[in-house]
């Protein structure tokens, strides 16, 4: 795997030319990730002189400054500016590369079900979003079921059809995890998605009086990240054995890690020293 | 005294599974029994867990396929062909109208291969052995087709990013035709064995009844949700990969029962054979294979792809912190979910009723578990 992350770093560069002009629309949005691509990139670009490499690897280098050179010209680097306007040919295809923009995080503006909830909820809807046409609607944890119930029964939207229920677990930042839910709505033959992030200590409200397929996945979910469901009436594990230790979903769980006690206890299998 | 009660026992419990041969995998059912009648039924699951949403995340996104296959190793093309669909969405990979054409000729091959499948070994549950030597029969034909294409009958790792491994193989197309010409005639003959056998209706018919209301709250799908009259199709309502180009109908059942889900499936594979024919009559020229980045890094953002999986709606939520590797990767299990709704199904019921529902309800542990 890691080789395979090396090579991506040269062999990845074409391909990834036009992401470095993206980080600014996508820096509102860095509560979802831990990580920002190109963000060590990004800025180190700038700083190469542009034109003496007639490589394609320069030409996003060269697509920056133009888009921001009403700020620089005045500064010490119209030369630098300049060289770029004064050599026009490889600069043909940098006008096509930005073309295809790479998809991000668009805000939902006045859209109706967002402008309802909104009117219905206040502060509790924090955001609304759509990523490629998918649309996602943040919720506060604590009005959470209140939105959920709202969005079921509403004879107006009657997302009455839980797709899927599932947890992010985003660790190191303060809230540790994040509930997804996809509902479809049958009478509007909609999808959306509804998102609402929790402390690691929280108890999440369970979904599974509102439809009963929450049962097992929210099972599932305690299973895979250890994450309480208030209200849940038979929290237990569902796939790994009772008894199991840990969470194997959570970041911090490696991918070897075993429990070893309950391996040795359960299946006579100790663990080979490495 | 309650007159169900035979003997003194009131309550018995018993074991249905793990090693069971009706129970389709490593199932565990935990019946709670007065004489034959069942009060309650637990599932124990996970016998065969491995893992596959954790691996995921520690492979880069094209070595994550070849898990997915062993899903659901029955339907293993539509299981890969969710997953790609997604990264493809994220990483705007155009994919070439004739790979698109094939790609859906072969999931609705897999389609028609897994109900074939769960036709011979639900009717052997109940006592049918002929169909089951019927259904083989076919359905070796299919996976001859999937070998010559795939290369693989089985976990046939159907799919490449942004199109097909490689194209048509001589002959394929002629075999293919060669094959949907007998296939009605086929279906004719299970219908035959089944749908007026009146030991058939007497098994299934009123045999785990659900309402079409009740359905969508144990968020059933695939044949068991549109048994009970609820018109709900992943290809028909949110069309992916070019299915709404093709004509077929979303056959639906009224009662809701094991019948009924019987008659939905069977109509379900002439519908697939359907669309096999449009697409061979209409397969168009040309590449197999889009352009695809040497290293797949989609940018930062989420995506849920939805597909129509011969069991149901399977989903793959993709979150990308746009490194090469998944941040997650969430399956969603149709017959995880489905089976949900055993407990309901067989309450009051009789014990051989539970293998009838088991059937009906198509589980395939590997996916289950995942």
């Amino acid at each position: 795997m890691s080789e395979e992350e090396k090579k991506d770093g040269s062999a990845g560069e074409q391909q990834d030319a036009p992401r470095p002009d993206q980080p600014a629309d996508k820096r509102p949005e860095p509560a979802d990730t831990g990580v920002k691509p190109g963000s060590e990139t990004a800025p180190a670009k700038p700083d190469q002189p542009p034109a003496d490499q007639p490589k394609v690897v320069a030409e996003p280098a060269k697509a920056r400054p133009a888009a921001k050179a009403p700020e620089q010209t005045p500064g010490s680097v119209p030369g630098a500016a300049g060289a770029a306007d004064a050599a026009p040919k490889p600069k043909a295809p940098v006008v096509k590369k930005p073309v295809k923009k790479v998809p991000t995080y668009e805000d939902l503006g006045d859209e109706a079900l967002l402008r309802d909830l909104r009117d219905q909820f206040g502060q509790a809807v924090i955001s609304g979003q759509a990523f490629l046409d998918q649309q996602i609607y943040t919720i506060a944890a604590d009005s959470l079921t209140e939105v959920m119930v709202y969005l079921k029964d509403t004879p107006k939207w009657r997302f009455d059809y839980l797709v899927d229920l599932t947890a992010l677990d985003y660790l190191g930042e303060p809230e540790r995890f994040c509930m997804v839910y996809h509902l479809y709505s049958n009478p509007l033959g909609r999808l959306i998605r509804v998102k609402s992030r929790f402390r690691e200590d929280a108890m999440v409200p369970s979904m599974s009086s509102v439809w009963q397929t929450a049962n097992w996945m929210e099972r599932e979910v305690y299973d895979m990240f250890g994450i309480e469901f208030l209200g849940h009436p038979d929290l237990k594990r569902i796939l790994l054995p009772d008894d199991w230790h840990g969470y194997p979903l959570r970041k911090d769980y490696d991918i070897k890690l075993q429990d070893q006690e309950w391996i040795s206890k359960h299946l006579r299998i100790r663990k080979t020293p490495s | 005294m309650d007159e169900r009660t035979i003997l003194d026992a009131h309550e018995l419990e018993i074991n249905l599974g793990p090693q069971h041969p009706a129970t389709h995998g490593v199932l565990q059912v935990k019946l709670k029994l007065d004489g034959e009648r069942v009060l309650d039924a637990e599932c124990v699951i996970g016998y065969l867990h491995r893992g596959v949403e954790k691996i995921s995340e520690n492979r880069n996104y094209v070595k994550c396929v070849p898990y997915y296959d062993r899903t659901d190793y029955i339907a293993a093309v539509s299981n890969v062909y969710g997953y790609i669909l997604g990264v493809e969405k994220m990483m705007e990979i155009e994919v070439p109208e004739r790979a698109q054409y094939i790609r859906i000729m072969m999931t609705e091959f897999n389609r028609i291969a897994s109900h074939l499948l769960w036709l011979a070994t639900h009717a052997l549950d109940i006592g049918a052995l002929t169909v089951f030597l019927y259904c083989f029969r076919e359905r070796e034909e299919i996976l001859k087709l999937f070998e010559a294409l795939f290369g693989a009958r089985l976990t046939t790792h159907a799919f490449r990013m942004g199109g097909l491994w490689m194209d048509l193989p001589e002959g394929f197309v002629d075999e293919a035709r060669k094959f949907i010409d007998d296939f009605p005639k086929k279906v004719d003959e299970y219908e035959q064995l089944l749908t007026n056998n009146r030991i058939w209706i007497d098994r299934t018919k009123g045999v785990g009844v659900i309402s079409g209301e009740e359905a969508v709250d144990f968020g059933l799908s695939g044949g068991v949700l549109r048994g009970s009259g609820v018109n709900y199709d992943v290809r028909k309502q949110r069309p992916y990969g070019g299915y709404d180009r093709f004509d077929f109908d979303v056959p639906l059942g009224d009662n809701g029962d094991t019948y009924d889900r019987y008659l939905v499936r069977v109509e379900e594979m002439r519908q697939s054979r359907r669309i096999i024919q449009q697409v061979l009559d209409r397969l168009p020229d040309g590449p197999i294979r889009g352009k695809v980045p040497r290293v797949l890094k989609p940018p930062v953002g989420e995506y849920y792809s939805g597909i129509e999986s011969p069991r149901g709606e399977l989903g793959y939520y993709i979150v990308s912190d746009g490194s090469a590797v998944p941040f997650r990767v969430r399956i969603r299990p149709p017959t995880f979910i489905n089976l949900q709704a055993l407990r309901r199904l067989v309450k009051g019921l009789l014990v051989a009723d539970v293998i009838a529902v088991i059937g009906t309800l198509d589980v395939v542990l590997g996916e289950i578990d995942r």
